[in-house]
């Protein structure tokens, strides 16, 4: 039978929330499972560390890769070749060998996307925009436009090799001149030059061997289907903080419903995930941005100190920022015929020394660690359903509110922290009376 | 040798196979002749079809003591190292040499050589051949220096004939030697020279054909314990060619980023070409180096992170 449940793991803020690490855990439930991307393309970034020591840095494949799960990029998601090969040998450096499908309508990244990327970054110079660089909003619009190139296209070499060339030859000039980067000699000379579609073409062959083309269904014979988001509801193209320093993507619920939908999925449990601090990677606004958190130390996989050099920026949580942008994103969720159940999951609460600052009202408090997570769980008006203390799978407690089945190192710690019961029961009637949150959210919540 | 093409489904195979395997299961309890330096000339890298302009790189590892991990890093990054050098096009058709490196004093084979490979997996088969004895360590005799003498005197490679350099990275936790003994090139290399010949010689010997780098492992005991008088030392050798390696297990992507910013690529564009954390370990290597700079001794200081 297939499932007629999932669970969505989305991010709360600008990225970084601890996904892949959430993802991770949710898999290591039932690791018959798939891992469903339902936005962006291969500039996330999402760390899973295994117990015996493996790590890896999810771009291209589901958080759950290490786990066995498999992964399946959806319609929405933008395919880049040269990273799927990227992560594919070095995934098979660490002995995985991932099973990936992929719908034949997702749009894929060229060698002239992640070119203009490159040359519009060189064209800023100092005053750079913090784009990862490759090629995905350059995919998007290209594909807007007409150009477009979808997994579907690239059983035949000598049709992509048509395709590109129109890319390359018409799209190019218009796309430069648009964006008022000179298309110098130099730059024709690198674009015209064979090796650039040889190579792409190579790693279409690798592609075409190790992700089959396939519609959703191809998953759904595996039993726990996870929704892996990409960057987070801040970052969404038409909800985050505007353009040109969001994402050119949904990053929450929207794709999730759409292609649940189409899994004839009935009832979906939503993870919204958060630091207990706020992040951002690269350049836009963030509010209360402070240069270095008093009360936490950031720490990396390579344990070094201050390892992001300027490059991650930090604030503290505003809850009522967390909770009306949740609240915002669940909207979608009234109009669908699939029974939403939010709740939320907070990590890095171990980079934390002894209590966070978080705004609460417009006025800046301290929460000591123990209530941290539970505190913020309330001030987002959901139930507390993850608990992250380290990057490690053996540092998640993460609870399940449907058959009170709980899993994590430390499963008396739950209950201190006010693990699986709903948040606050009246604090979330309390929202949803004020109008804060859907009146569906109430609905399956809680234990059974 | 290196006469084959990189495939990544090869790859995939070969790893997929290999996956479970550590260096501890690498079977040899002697030298395989083969590997030997006494036994051959010069190890080739030329030009062919498939490869017309190889850039040889040689890794040099460590395989003392607790070492022996860095090679299986190796081993197991072998693919990353030949999609990512041809992936990004910056230096042409990769020739990939490992070396392990022993205790000069108390080894019985200090110094084995794989041949030049334009491929990961015979490459990959070829290390899992080498012979850990996990001998020595902490007596200041790793042969650092063996690398050098083998890069200058016992390789042919077409590139340096046409005056472009190769990559030679050692790889270790300890301070580099002082001399290498007329002994030990006797009965390591099977060679008699006049006299011992210094580090700096050594060191200037290999720069006339090759680009060389020292990868310091922070994760080795001994680093562990005397980062300072390590960094020191190596910093003191080849200046800002000495390279802080935070995680052994992104020495690939660490060999490119070093190489490609001595080609002429700007720092801080090879630093954030790659992702997450590697892009940390990437810029912690690569911090204080620049393009063609440093070749030799009294450079500035490691910058420590």
């Amino acid at each position: 039978m297939k499932p007629r449940t999932a669970t969505a793991v989305i991010g709360a803020n600008f990225g970084d929330e601890g996904k892949g690490l959430a993802v991770d855990a949710i898999v290591a439930r039932d690791p018959d499972a798939a891992v469903i991307r339902f936005n962006g393309g291969a500039q996330a970034g999402h760390t899973v560390v295994a117990e015996d020591g493996r790590r890896h840095v999810f771009s291209h494949f589901g958080a759950g890769t290490l786990r066995g799960a498999a992964t399946f990029l959806s319609r929405f998601f933008v395919v880049q070749p040269s990273i799927f090969v990227r992560e594919a040998v070095e995934l098979a450096g660490i002995g995985v060998k991932p099973a990936v499908f992929v719908d034949p309508d997702a749009q894929v990244t060229t060698p002239f996307d992640v070119l203009i990327n490159q040359w519009v970054e060189e064209t800023r110079g100092r005053s750079r925009h913090g784009s990862v660089g490759v090629g995905f909003g350059e995919t998007i619009e290209r594909f807007e436009l007409g150009y477009g190139l979808t997994v579907r296209d690239l059983g035949d070499d000598e049709a992509i090799t048509q395709i590109l060339t129109r890319i390359r030859d018409v799209w190019l000039p218009i796309r430069l001149a648009r964006l008022g980067v000179p298309f110098t000699a130099q730059r024709e000379d690198t674009a015209a030059n064979p090796a650039v579609i040889r190579r792409y073409l190579a790693q279409i062959h690798v592609l075409r061997r190790n992700a089959s083309p396939a519609p959703i269904d191809a998953v759904l014979a595996r039993k726990n289907i996870v929704f892996e988001g990409a960057q987070g509801l801040l970052l969404d193209m038409d909800r985050g903080l505007k353009f040109p320093h969001v994402t050119r993507s949904n990053t929450g619920l929207r794709n999730v419903l759409a292609l649940a939908t189409d899994a004839r999925i009935e009832r979906l449990d939503v993870v919204y995930m958060t630091r207990a601090y706020l992040t951002r990677h690269g350049a836009g606004p963030l509010p209360n941005e402070v240069p270095k958190l008093a009360f936490a130390d950031v720490n990396d996989p390579t344990n070094l100190p201050n390892p992001w050099q300027g490059t991650l920026r930090f604030a503290p949580l505003d809850l009522d920022v967390l909770r009306t942008t949740i609240a915002d994103d669940l909207s979608d969720a009234t109009t669908s015929d699939i029974e939403v159940d939010p709740g939320i999951g907070v990590t890095c609460v171990d980079h934390i020394r002894s209590g966070a600052d978080v705004f609460r009202s417009g006025v800046e408090t301290t929460i000591p660690v123990p209530r941290l997570a539970s505190e913020i769980a309330v001030a987002a008006g959901l139930p507390l359903v993850l608990e992250a203390h380290g990057p490690l799978r053996s540092a998640v407690e993460l609870t399940s509110r449907n058959t009170g089945h709980r899993i994590g190192r430390q499963p008396s710690r739950g209950a201190a922290y006010g693990m699986g019961a709903p948040a606050s029961p009246s604090g979330l009637a309390g929202e949803v009376e004020a109008g804060l949150l859907p009146r569906v959210l109430v609905r399956g919540s809680g234990p059974s | 040798m290196g006469y084959h093409r990189y495939d990544p489904d090869d790859w995939f195979a070969y790893a997929g196979a290999t996956a479970t395997k550590t260096h501890r299961d690498y079977g040899r309890t002697t030298i395989l002749p083969a590997f030997d330096p006494t036994t051959f000339g010069v190890r080739e890298s030329r030009k062919s079809e498939l490869n017309p302009n190889p850039t040889p790189f040689i890794a040099a590892l460590d395989v003392t003591g607790s070492m022996g991990r860095v090679v299986e890093a190796m081993r197991k990054g072998l693919g990353t190292l030949f999609e990512q050098i041809i992936t990004r096009a910056v230096i042409p058709d990769p020739h990939v040499m490992a070396i392990a490196v022993g205790d000069f004093e108390c080894d019985r084979a200090p110094i084995q050589a794989t041949q030049f490979e334009s491929e990961p997996v015979t490459i990959g088969r070829q290390i899992e051949d080498l012979w850990l004895e996990r001998g020595g360590g902490g007596n200041n005799f790793e042969g650092y220096l063996g690398p050098l003498y083998f890069a200058a005197l016992r390789t042919d490679c077409d590139a340096i004939r046409e005056g472009r350099k190769g990559f030679l990275f050692t790889v270790g936790d300890e301070e580099p030697q002082m001399v290498l003994r007329k002994s030990s090139v006797q009965r390591f290399f099977g060679e008699d020279i006049e006299r011992d010949l210094t580090a700096e010689e050594l060191v200037s010997l290999a720069s006339r054909g090759w680009e060389y780098f020292h990868l310091m492992v922070t994760e080795g005991s001994h680093m562990q314990a005397h980062r300072d008088r390590v960094t020191a030392a190596w910093t003191e050798l080849i200046g800002q060619r000495a390279l802080l390696l935070t995680d052994h297990t992104r020495m690939a992507e660490v060999i490119i980023s070093a190489a490609e910013v001595v080609s002429g690529r700007d720092r801080d564009t090879v630093a954030k070409s790659w992702s997450g954390s590697t892009s940390l370990v990437v810029r912690n290597a690569i911090n204080g180096l620049t393009t063609r700079g440093g070749r030799t001794g009294k450079g500035p200081r490691v910058i420590a992170v």
